[in-house]
């Protein structure tokens, strides 16, 4: 079927139904599409993210009980250094 | 004498048409911009050379090897497009390599959201499609081919033309590629309509720092998640994604320079020059392509407004309210876009520092062009 789209008194275009239809359905699957693989691919780098964030604080963790084991074993030959004065 | 007067009825100095006068300095032109202006000159150069030779009548360059009964009856160029573009379609997934191996995705990373400007950006592909439509003049595969030119992104419109209407291949390209030169001139009047001095000057916090495992992941996820969706746009995004991969695992460097530099300037010299071969006179004096014309300037400008648009939209429900220019580079013309929304802001409130910012949209428009052209073969092929 074809329909006329009037841009003017003068002057009118003749679209076809099918294609008209056609073009409908693209625009919305198309728009759809992008838009929700574009959010999925929004929430992946999120969760990219906060994968990162757990690394980060793990490594954080391991950083300073490395310093706690440092600070100890400086601690303990400080005071075996005393105590070797003291003899 | 009468062979001096049948050699000279041969040449092609007698068979030249006004049309084609007219194209040769059109060729010239380009290459002028290129040199002078220094516009796009990695594409417009070969293109305008490539104008030049498709408008030398009687050099056979053109003739493909499809029609060609006996050997040696296919032109040079007729070759490359046939087996570069028309058959494999192989040089625009080669150029998504390259420019894979120099794309940083370190500020989509840093700020996720931006990726929805990117999206935002694409509503000028479909635009200029229903503009296409509406005139009557074209197909739907024709009015696809069309729209994406709102991409503005040169290897994708190559790719989905060369596929879906390869019969408007050298026009659309050229448009795609002639406005990405020009976006300088074609963007900042929409930008400065759309926002107001308060939004322009917005600045925004630095980008977290992104580490190295973010980086080496978001490559290959992204692939496999969008061609699980998108089979068709394969060879775009995962051409693209491999080209990151090789840049970003620090190991393959020979990879990396081989991909950004030797295969992306082969690609590119056969690519352009083969784009310009198909600007003869006789397909380019037409009313389509004056519409075309129009209708590309039309995608771009839409996709400029959106992206402005839904930024600002965005911020209605942000905390920390994001610059509504780095909207305007979910265009891609990666990074011509970026700069101007970075020039724009610095024009408005010097502190404003929107590069990085913008690069995200950025290169968020280059994944989401490539999936609307998936999606346009997905359905036309």
């Amino acid at each position: 079927m074809k329909i006329s789209l009037l841009i003017s008194k003068e002057y009118a275009v003749m679209l076809d139904s099918e294609m008209i239809n056609q073009a409908v359905k693209l625009t919305f699957l198309g728009m759809g599409i992008v838009f929700a693989l574009l959010i999925v691919l929004t929430s992946l780098v999120y969760a990219i993210g906060l994968i990162n964030k757990y690394e980060l604080r793990n490594r954080k963790k391991n950083a300073t009980s490395k310093n706690y084991a440092i600070a100890a074993f400086a601690a303990v030959s400080a005071i075996k250094a005393r105590q070797s004065q003291k003899k | 004498m009468q062979e001096l007067i049948n050699f000279f009825n041969s040449s092609g100095a007698y068979a030249i048409s006004w049309q084609q006068l007219i194209m040769l300095s059109v060729g010239i032109f380009f290459i002028y911009l290129a040199i002078q202006k220094e516009m796009e000159p990695y594409e417009l150069l070969p293109i305008g050379l490539g104008v030049l030779i498709a408008n030398l009548p009687g050099t056979n360059m053109l003739a493909s090897p499809e029609n060609a009964i006996n050997y040696q009856e296919a032109g040079l160029f007729g070759i490359i497009f046939y087996y570069g573009l028309a058959f494999w379609n192989i040089l625009p997934p080669i150029i998504f390599l390259g420019i894979g191996s120099l794309t940083d995705f370190t500020s989509l990373i840093a700020n996720p959201k931006t990726l929805l400007l990117g999206a935002a950006a694409q509503i000028g592909i479909f635009i200029a499609f229903w503009g296409a439509i509406l005139t009557g003049q074209f197909n739907i595969s024709q009015a696809a081919s069309i729209g994406i030119i709102g991409g503005a992104d040169g290897p994708t419109t190559i790719f989905l033309s060369a596929l879906i209407a390869p019969e408007l291949l050298g026009i659309t390209a050229v448009i795609a590629y002639s406005y990405m030169a020009t976006i300088a001139f074609i963007q900042p009047p929409i930008m400065k309509l759309l926002t107001n001095k308060k939004e322009r000057s917005i600045i925004m916090a630095t980008p977290r720092e992104v580490s190295k495992l973010e980086k080496l992941l978001l490559p290959p996820v992204a692939m496999i998640i969008i061609i699980l969706i998108v089979p068709k746009s394969a060879p775009l995004i995962s051409m693209l994604m491999i080209g990151n991969l090789f840049k970003e695992s620090g190991v393959v460097p020979r990879l990396t320079s081989a991909s950004s530099n030797e295969i992306l300037n082969i690609a590119t010299i056969f690519l352009m020059l083969t784009v310009g071969t198909q600007l003869s006179a006789e397909r380019v004096f037409n009313i389509e392509t004056l519409l075309i014309l129009f209708l590309g300037l039309l995608a771009f400008s839409c996709g400029t407004a959106t992206g402005l648009l839904s930024a600002k939209f965005m911020n209605i429900f942000l905390k920390n309210k994001i610059n509504p220019l780095i909207g305007s580079a979910g265009v891609s013309a990666v990074p011509m876009a970026a700069r101007i929304s970075h020039h724009i802001g610095q024009e408005s409130n010097d502190k404003v520092f929107l590069l990085p910012h913008a690069m995200g949209p950025n290169v968020a428009g280059v994944i989401g062009s490539a999936v609307v052209a998936g999606v346009f073969v997905s359905f036309l092929t």
